[in-house]
């Protein structure tokens, strides 16, 4: 459930364009917010109402994009490149390190919530291959020591860019 | 007619029409360039990459790698199908869109008439190379006529192209991207939209398949077909059934590019239980004891006989079919000729009175009835007098291509429908108030730049239709609407049509050849010929096909039928022939051949499926044998329709030379021979 004042701002802000439909993507994107860091059923429904684009349409886009999440994500993100680029210059080898490391596999959260690890295709970072991302920061070239230290920096961070996560942003 | 450019095909000049994409024109001209996302009513998408060609925009200009579908085709083109670049593009393409797709061929019910099939062949992919595992999916339960197979997909698009962007459905949908894009629904459900089958038919391979046709499945070229036509509504879609083993196993819509064009509504689709039903009459019956048809034809004349010498004129009378063929309702008419009898055909008063008053300004060209493809094109669209969703399914389909294009669209209707959502302002009123409504938008029209409507609905749809350069009504002469609202849509469409610019006009019918039967000549209501063979003046009955027609309600029970003797001429043992003293049954619709008219007075031909059963004579063959055996045989040969039916003599003569894959034949452009030949 959303609150009726955000209710009202994001019913508010489709009526900026044209056509109500455009303002789908802003609507995800606080709901996902609201919702600490994923869409659950709920959200869809909510967004399909407020935006007019009929529910099947709006799973569409949340399963489209990879920063929608439609089951509950960890408190970081972690996404490995494995594109032509990253792929050549030994992503499998950072992804495994990783994967050791959280002790989880590629899709998968660590089972404190604290991350999660996923591949993408290209982070359009291809001069500094193989590259990686982790909540909104960019990391490359990665070499296999770098894992340990970009791992306890982030754990070591009250909270990730991905604020929401936070207790205090919690729908009550 | 548009203009005609050249181009030059693999080194050959052809002539096309301007303004198409290539591989239209390639199509066209019987040539086969690979190709799977494009359909030629979806458009191009350019998402599948294979119709690649050399193009070249003229001699001695370089040609390049393009996609056919996407390329407009200019004067002086020159395009290579055959060039090794080409070739080689095309068959890699083949390579990459059969990753992920299962080699179940031999177990795959679209096996035989595969389009992903075909195109492989074509492009003589044979090794596969890659060695990685493909990817697998979860299939959907999509309801009771839709099976699912995600792992055939190979992402075309075709599906939510025609779902959601052509049908306007918004229950099916794409999810997902790159390698694993999804086509299904949110969750697992039936498909509500009223098209659903033609995922079928769009699907280039297995993901969608035919549930019914699976229970009962053969292999596609063990299937005997037929082309006919749709017995459901007035549309007349053309079909072509296909049969096995004496049992009719699917419907297909079949091409016709001036009704139909490429798809039909599941109504139809799925809608030929009736053939195989239990309930199917196999063997005639008099008075109770079974026997052959040919004795009980010979009984049944005896026994008519017999009535007209004991009450004179008038004693016997009939009733016809909307749901039967335009020879049937003849053979009946005639049967009742010989006898001096009395006809009617299944409705009531109000209603074929309705139908008459419409079927006519049809036939005399006194309104422009628009075809199918021309609905389509309308810019301007009011419906009223019934839901077109349930009533003529098509016709809705068409109205959503106009309201694809942007044009308003304006319901009157009894109740809520599924085409409200796409409307402008939808009023639901109780059909006799719709006339009124009608006509209050026309006196709307006369004072259009009068403000302050006292009827706010009908002072937007006026100002609408004012405006509209292709406007059309879309009028419902099915029901309780009566002639009043046939009336009233036609006075409307008097009022708006201007010289220069046409207001269209459907009639739609509640049957399949309610158009025809509305042309009879002298039939009477009927509620006068239920009456009498309820007051017992009327002493033998013949119904024809009660099993197709719309009207179950008559005979029934409430009011027994006075030492009235009955004759049901039918293909389903339904409650006329479970009661009646003779049973004379006869091939279903999908077994027999006829002529219908549907709801733009066009008369289509169509074909019977060769299912050996008992019974192989038609209703019309019953009827005329019946006629034979009174010793009026000679009658036959002398009666042409036009004796029986308000048509033209030329359109009678024509509607024998009638050829199923045909356009059929317009009442209104017979009766204008008429008046050129004198």
């Amino acid at each position: 459930m959303i609150s009726d004042a955000l209710k009202v701002q994001l019913t508010g802000h489709c009526g900026h364009y044209p056509s109500r439909r455009v303002g789908l993507i802003f609507v995800m994107q606080k709901l996902q917010e609201h919702y600490g860091g994923w869409l659950p059923e709920e959200a869809i429904r909510e967004a399909a109402e407020i935006s007019g684009v009929p529910e099947t349409e709006v799973e569409g886009v949340a399963t489209f994009y990879n920063w929608f999440f439609r089951e509950p994500a960890g408190r970081h993100i972690i996404v490995v490149c494995d594109s032509i680029s990253c792929y050549l210059c030994g992503c499998d080898r950072i992804a495994a390190n990783l994967e050791r490391k959280l002790g989880i596999k590629l899709g998968e959260t660590t089972p404190d919530g604290m991350f999660t690890l996923l591949p993408v295709v290209c982070l359009g970072n291809c001069d500094k291959a193989p590259s990686i991302m982790v909540d909104d920061e960019l990391y490359g070239p990665v070499t296999a020591d770098m894992i340990d230290e970009i791992i306890e920096k982030t754990a070591s961070e009250t909270h990730g860019t991905r604020r929401a996560h936070d207790e205090r942003n919690r729908p009550v | 007619m548009s203009a005609k450019i050249k181009i030059t095909v693999n080194g050959v000049m052809h002539e096309a029409e301007a303004g198409r994409n290539i591989l239209q024109i390639l199509l066209d001209l019987g040539i086969m360039l690979p190709h799977f996302c494009y359909h030629e009513a979806l458009g191009a998408a350019g998402a599948c990459r294979l119709c690649a060609a050399m193009i070249s925009p003229g001699a001695g200009k370089p040609a390049r790698l393009e996609m056919a579908c996407m390329t407009r085709a200019e004067d002086g083109m020159i395009v290579d199908i055959t060039n090794p670049q080409a070739v080689d593009f095309r068959e890699k393409l083949i390579e990459e869109l059969m990753l992920n797709h299962p080699h179940d061929c031999p177990v795959c019910d679209e096996g035989g008439e595969c389009m992903l099939q075909d195109m492989t062949v074509l492009c003589r992919h044979q090794h596969r190379r890659n060695r990685f595992p493909k990817r697998t999916w979860r299939n959907q339960d999509l309801g009771p006529h839709i099976h699912h197979e995600m792992n055939r997909c190979i992402t075309c698009y075709r599906c939510v192209r025609f779902y959601r962007d052509y049908a306007l459905g918004d229950d099916l949908g794409v999810f997902g991207s790159r390698g694993r894009v999804y086509f299904g629904r949110m969750r697992d459900g039936a498909l509500v939209s009223e098209f659903s089958g033609n995922l079928v038919d769009v699907c280039p391979t297995g993901v969608f398949t035919d549930k019914h046709f699976r229970a009962v499945y053969c292999r596609p070229w063990d299937l005997q077909t037929a082309p006919s036509i749709c017995p459901h509504c007035s549309v007349g879609c053309n079909v072509l059934p296909g049969s096995r083993h004496k049992t009719l196993r699917r419907i297909k819509p079949r091409r016709n590019h001036t009704v139909n064009r490429f798809f039909m509504c599941d109504h139809g689709r799925f809608g030929g239980g009736f053939v195989n039903a239990d309930n199917r009459l196999t063997s005639a019956r008099f008075d109770g004891a079974g026997m052959s048809l040919d004795d009980a034809i010979t009984q049944t004349a005896e026994r008519l006989k017999e009535i007209v010498q004991t009450h004179g004129r008038g004693a016997v009378a009939a009733i016809g079919s909307p749901g039967a063929s335009l020879e049937a309702n003849a053979a009946l008419i005639l049967l009742m000729k010989t006898l001096e009898g009395r006809f009617a055909f299944f409705s009531t008063g109000a209603e074929r009175a309705a139908h008459k008053r419409a079927a006519a300004l049809i036939a005399n060209g006194q309104v422009d009835t628009p075809s199918l493809p021309e609905v389509e094109q309308a810019d301007f669209t009011l419906i009223v007098g019934g839901d077109i969703t349930r009533e003529a399914p098509m016709m809705d389909l068409a109205v959503r291509q106009t309201i694809r294009a942007g044009a308003p669209l304006f319901i009157i209707s009894p109740q809520a429908g599924k085409l409200d959502a796409f409307a402008k302002a939808a009023r639901h009123a109780a059909l006799p108030e719709q006339a009124a409504i009608v006509s209050n938008i026309a006196q709307a029209l006369d004072h259009a730049l009068m403000t302050g409507q006292p009827d706010p609905f009908a002072g937007a749809a006026a100002s609408a239709l004012a405006t509209a350069k292709r406007p059309q009504i879309l009028c419902g002469a099915t029901g309780a609407g009566g002639i009043a609202l046939v009336d009233a849509a036609h006075s409307l469409v008097a009022k708006a049509v201007r010289p220069e610019r046409p207001c269209r006009l459907v009639y739609w019918f509640p049957a399949m050849n309610s158009f025809g039967i509305s042309l009879a000549r002298n039939d009477e209501s009927p509620d006068t010929i239920k009456q009498d063979v309820e007051n017992g003046r009327i002493k033998a009955l013949t119904i024809l096909e009660h099993g197709a027609s719309l009207d179950s309600e008559w005979p029934d029970d409430s009011k027994p039928m006075k030492s009235c003797f009955t004759i049901a001429v039918d293909a389903i043992a339904g409650k006329a022939a479970t009661d009646a003293d003779a049973v004379l049954p006869c091939a279903s619709h999908y077994e027999t051949f006829g002529t219908v008219m549907n709801y733009e007075g066009r008369a289509q031909r169509f074909e019977g499926l060769p299912l050996p059963r008992p019974v192989t004579w038609s209703s019309a063959e019953v009827l005329l044998k019946l006629i034979e055996a009174l010793g009026a045989g000679e009658a036959i040969n002398r009666t042409e329709y036009h004796d029986l039916f308000e048509i033209p003599a030329t359109m009678s003569s024509l509607i024998g030379t009638l050829a199923p894959d045909s356009e059929g034949l317009l009442i209104r452009s017979t009766a204008a021979v008429r008046e050129v030949v004198g």
